[in-house]
């Protein structure tokens, strides 16, 4: 037990129920920590008490499907609490390939809505590079680290004392006058959905229709790796020029309610990809993140800092080799960093302000390389300990690099691992203290962190061979999935999955909050695995 | 500030119907008169109204609107009129009288001359911060509603034969009144603010279950001249029973805690007793329900006002809530050890969508026992009947928007279990029932309950459910089947909330949002307004 973090028995009551920080976007939030802080059920503690089976399979589905070559479901995103015409609602979103989005009542496995979105444009041949299909929602997330329980009632609505919601004080006077309330209409719980066709969607979380006329933000066919709405600004990342969109970043202004004349705003790479698996990271300081990958151009193997407004770059850290994750990005102190993971097995700790410093080639910090492998999970992980401490977590296929002495082990690896580093120190002291590795794993997606848990998903991808080896050999050769629960502070293994899971995961990290953890096989399947509550 | 009206034209009507009273009086062969003095009709919220002589099943088949009233009640939030008492015997100034008394909730008290419709007396009182200005009362959050909530209660004649009746207001000061005439036997004092519910009077104790004011509920004894203010807080979840507390033989309310967090020294979503020490509230015992944590999760906290009786000499609790499951307790035990066990807890019965708005069962639970010992226990539910649930009896139409749930006591191997007896017809959100000679009324309040909307999503202003509303249904119902004995159709031009069947003396009594208090009667000629 760690007294910093772990949460007592007394905590993790009261955080329990319902409220709480949403997983609303691809990694949790919009600077793509792929951390809760204030996951109502999952705890070391918890687990460990929970006892054998006591985490287990809850609920599997499979949807009915349209696959686009390895692209099926995206990542579910979370909505803990919904006040629906049919009650509170614990929803899990997620997009289907072909161009539906659904919503699953998580707490009992059941569908509560779906919907087909018009894409407006005729279906285009899938490649493996360019699967086409839908490939992002995302929900409005605030910018801002939230760290205490929201919604109505979090000590419920009727409470005698402390646990009454807004209103006078306590006393049969009259309440004000509460007319309908801009807060609580459904646009503001919208999904966004980036159909194929490139139009965005805005769904009624309540029922799944459209609350406006989609309007377009990338071409269509465009590849969209990742999309985040903050402050009414929709903001998605494209790469491998797919349907002849611009590798780089798109923005539109989504506060006025469906005019087609509100038109995106672009800006593009000059022709490096957009690397990782989370498409645009926003920090807290309203600054705009994107990785990016060869290609040529001087955005190419960078890390770009983007004013949100404009979308004309700011400054970048300029790299030898291409990235591989998108950036994550944190604030300690004060002070803003962004943290991403290149191809040369090393991890890079940037300057929030100034990536790269004066001369576009200086971190703050770099890693030595700790992996031989070249491919990742797609994305950074970081979380924080409650007396501070900063962890950053790369998964990484391949094995550990002899230039790394991790302070912990957990076996050895041959295949892939998760490794843990710590990040701290001040100006010109930086440095990322590699603090353990994972046991072995298959190509192990961006791991995410509720509480003092770390899951880690081996997705038993087959990564290697010729890049243009055909979807189908690609699954061939892949093997199941295994989800892992660990210890965030030593790597060492609390569960796992074993062989719940039968197919493969490609390209779709975990996702998870309110006790329960999701992965979506290659076959179109999503798994539920958490803590069972009684109902 | 107060102020007392007593209507000139009331009066006129009063002289008038003085000789019809006393024609009453004088019909030494008609059965006697009782009193509903008490929501529920007991200490212990059972709704049976045992020694009703009038009606029954012989004349059931008579049951008319007699007359409607306005009441001059202004809504506020959804809330209206509560379930109207009655007295016989009243001694007012135009004798002896049988008045039924009507709470509004807009501090206000009418009360009507049962045989003619008439007003014998009102009041009405006026505190600061009342009422905004600018602001329409209708417009207000429906779960705060402001105003006096609770439904008042009669006490025992004093040494003058003078029946008080005690009703706390919106400022929460208790007034004891003279139910005959309206007038203060005591100068009022500070009880306590909050959503009052169903005061309870039991011995020298008054009780007040309450929500949204710090406190779950507050008694004081009525003896004591300092007035001295008991509370207890259950610390998460305010008193939602609209029935208020039920007392059980040692003196302890009972009462149900809504939604929260359960973590004692906080008791949401649980079933609690306090009693007295000294002139302090203490819990005496609680039951939480073991899946506490998905009740408060949807919003399936046990609302409802539990009812407590006896059999074979051993008292009893059920209770249930918005889960809709029934619960059987020990008052001398309840939940065990753990506070989580139960004596019996049947299957859900409603609620398959797990909705905290439309569907579960709301307000209170009844029992009464068949004069071959068997004992019921009946719960009101809203929305439909649970797919799983299937009772001997499931009368039609089927219930899909709400009804009423019969359950018998029985022993099955040692073991006390609640067996499903009839489910009733479908009503528009089926409220608490009461029995009389083997006959449940119940009612469908024809209440828009939805919260949330499609549109607009969650959305506080009861406007916007008041426009949605229909119209009150009345059932009269078989207790040993729920076969429809009766029921008012489209009699009732309005639907209700939150309100309360009465039946006292071959009358049933209603009222409706708009302030329309409905009367009808199995000796009745038809219905009408003056």
């Amino acid at each position: 037990m760690t007294a910093a973090l772990a949460f007592g028995a007394a905590a993790v009551i009261q955080a329990q129920g319902r409220g709480g920080q949403n997983w609303n976007t691809v990694s949790a939030d919009a600077q793509r920590t792929g951390w809760l802080r204030t996951e109502t059920r999952i705890s070391a503690e918890a687990l460990q008490a929970s006892g054998a089976g006591g985490f287990q399979l809850l609920w599997k589905v499979k949807p009915e499907n349209q696959p686009r070559q390895l692209n099926t479901l995206t990542q579910p995103l979370i909505l803990g609490n919904l006040i629906s015409h049919k009650g509170f609602k614990a929803l899990a979103f997620f997009g289907g390939s072909g161009d539906v989005v659904y919503a699953y009542d998580y707490d009992l496995g059941k569908v509560y809505w779906s919907q087909k979105l018009s894409t407006g444009v005729a279906s285009q041949p899938a490649t493996p590079t360019c699967p086409g299909g839908l490939t992002s929602i995302t929900r409005s997330t605030p910018l801002t680290q939230s760290a205490a329980p929201a919604g109505p009632g979090a000590l419920g609505r009727g409470g005698p004392g402390a646990g009454a919601p807004p209103g006078p004080p306590a006393g049969r006077g009259p309440s004000p006058p509460i007319g309908v309330n801009p807060a609580n209409l459904p646009i503001t719980g919208a999904v966004w959905a980036i159909s194929s066709g490139g139009m965005v969607h805005a769904l009624n979380p309540h029922i799944g229709a459209d609350l406006r006329t989609p309007v377009r933000i990338v071409p269509a066919g465009a590849k969209v790796i990742g999309s985040v709405l903050v402050n009414d600004v929709l903001f998605a990342a494209t790469t491998d020029s797919c349907g002849g969109a611009a590798n780089g970043v798109y923005a539109l202004d989504v506060s006025k309610d469906g005019s087609a004349t509100t038109m995106a705003k672009a800006w593009a790479t000059g022709g490096a990809t957009i690397a990782g698996s989370a498409g645009p990271t926003l920090g807290l300081n309203d600054t705009l993140y994107v990785a990016t990958g060869a290609g040529g151009g001087r955005f190419a193997n960078a890390v770009v800092a983007i004013d949100s407004k404009t979308l004309q770059p700011l400054d970048w850290f300029a790299g030898d080799v291409a990235f591989a994750t998108s950036p994550v990005a944190f604030t300690d102190g004060g002070r803003d960093f962004v943290a991403a993971a290149a191809r040369d097995g090393r991890l890079y700790v940037l300057d929030g302000r100034a990536p790269g410093g004066a001369d576009h080639r200086t971190p703050l910090a770099r890693s030595a390389a700790y992996s031989t492998g070249t491919d990742t999970g797609g994305a950074v992980t970081t979380w924080q300990e409650r007396d501070g401490a900063r962890w950053l977590l790369v998964a990484s296929a391949g094995a550990v690099a002899a230039d790394t002495k991790f302070g912990a082990a957990n076996g050895a690896i041959t295949n892939g691992f998760v490794a843990a580093f710590k990040f701290s120190g001040q100006d010109g002291s930086f440095k990322l203290e590699p603090a353990w590795t994972s046991r072995d794993m298959t190509s192990p997606a961006a791991p995410i962190v509720l509480n003092d848990v770390v899951f880690a998903l081996s997705t038993g991808a087959f990564r290697g061979g010729d890049p243009q080896l055909a979807s189908a050999q690609r699954l061939e050769r892949s093997t199941p999935a295994v989800l892992y629960a660990l210890d965030a502070k030593t790597g060492k293994e609390l569960w796992s999955s074993g062989r719940s899971v039968t197919a493969s995961v490609q390209n779709v990290g975990p996702s998870g909050q309110d006790g329960q953890v999701y992965v979506v096989a290659a076959d179109g399947t999503l798994y539920a695995f958490g803590i069972p509550l009684e109902h | 500030m107060r102020r007392m009206i007593i209507c000139a034209a009331a009066l006129a009507i009063l002289a008038i119907a003085g000789p019809r009273i006393g024609a009453q009086g004088a019909a030494a062969a008609k059965p006697p008169l009782i009193d509903y003095s008490t929501d529920g009709g007991d200490a212990q919220r059972t709704g049976w109204i045992r020694d009703e002589k009038i009606i029954s099943k012989e004349t059931i088949g008579g049951l008319k609107l007699q007359w409607k009233r306005e009441t001059g009640n202004e809504p506020r939030a959804l809330h209206a009129l509560m379930p109207v008492l009655v007295a016989s015997n009243l001694n007012t100034s135009s004798g002896a009288k049988q008045l039924a008394i009507v709470a509004g909730i807009s501090d206000n008290i009418v009360a009507f001359d049962v045989e003619t419709g008439r007003i014998v007396w009102r009041r009405q009182w006026d505190y600061p911060g009342q009422v905004v200005p600018g602001q329409d009362p209708r417009h207000l959050g429906f779960l705060r509603p402001g105003g006096s909530s609770d439904t008042p209660v009669i006490g025992p004649p004093d040494a003058q034969g003078r029946r008080p009746l005690y009703f706390v207001t919106g400022d929460g000061m208790l007034h004891i009144l003279n139910a005959a005439d309206g007038e203060d036997l005591q100068p009022p004092f500070k009880f306590h603010i909050g959503k009052g519910w169903s005061l309870n009077l039991v011995g020298n104790v008054l009780w007040m279950a309450n929500t949204y004011a710090g406190v779950s509920v507050v008694a004081t004894k009525l003896d004591d001249p300092q007035h001295t203010i008991m509370t207890w807080n259950s610390g998460s979840g305010g008193a939602w029973g609209r029935r208020g507390v039920a007392v059980d033989s040692t003196g302890t309310a009972w009462f149900t805690t809504g939604d929260g967090i359960y973590d004692p020294p906080r008791y949401a979503n649980s079933v609690v007793g306090v009693h007295i020490v000294g002139d302090e509230l203490k819990l005496k015992d609680y039951f939480t329900p073991s899946n506490w944590q998905w009740l408060w999760k949807r919003d399936l906290d046990p609302n409802n006002t539990p009812t407590i009786f006896t059999y074979k000499g051993r008292e009893l609790i059920a209770a249930s809530g918005k889960e809709c499951r029934l619960y059987l307790l020990d008052p001398k035990n309840a939940g065990g050890a753990d506070h989580h066990t139960p004596l019996y807890k049947t299957p859900l019965f409603c609620n398959e969508e797990v909705d905290f708005q439309d569907m579960g069962s709301w307000g209170a639970v009844s029992t009464w026992e068949d004069t071959d010992g068997t004992r019921w226990v009946l719960a009101p539910f809203w929305g439909p009947v649970h797919s799983q649930f299937k009772a001997p009896i499931m009368n039609t139409p089927e219930a899909r928007e709400g009804g009423v749930a019969a359950f018998k006591l029985e022993e099955v191997n040692g073991q006390l279990q609640f067996t499903a007896a009839w489910v009733s017809r479908d009503m528009k959100r089926g409220e608490p029932v009461l029995i009389v000679n083997g006959i449940v009324f119940g009612y469908g309040s024809g209440e828009e309950t939805k919260q949330a909307f499609p549109d607009i999503g969650l959305q506080f202003d009861s406007s916007i459910r008041a426009a949605k509303g229909t119209r009150a249904v009345i059932y009269a119902l078989d207790a040993r089947t729920g076969k429809e004995l009766w029921s008012s159709g489209d009699q009732m031009h309005q639907w209700n909330h939150f309100s309360g069947i009465t039946v006292a003396n071959g009358r049933v009594f209603l009222g409706t949002y708009d302030g329309t208090l409905y009367s009808f009667s199995v000796g009745a000629a038809g219905g009408g307004t003056p």
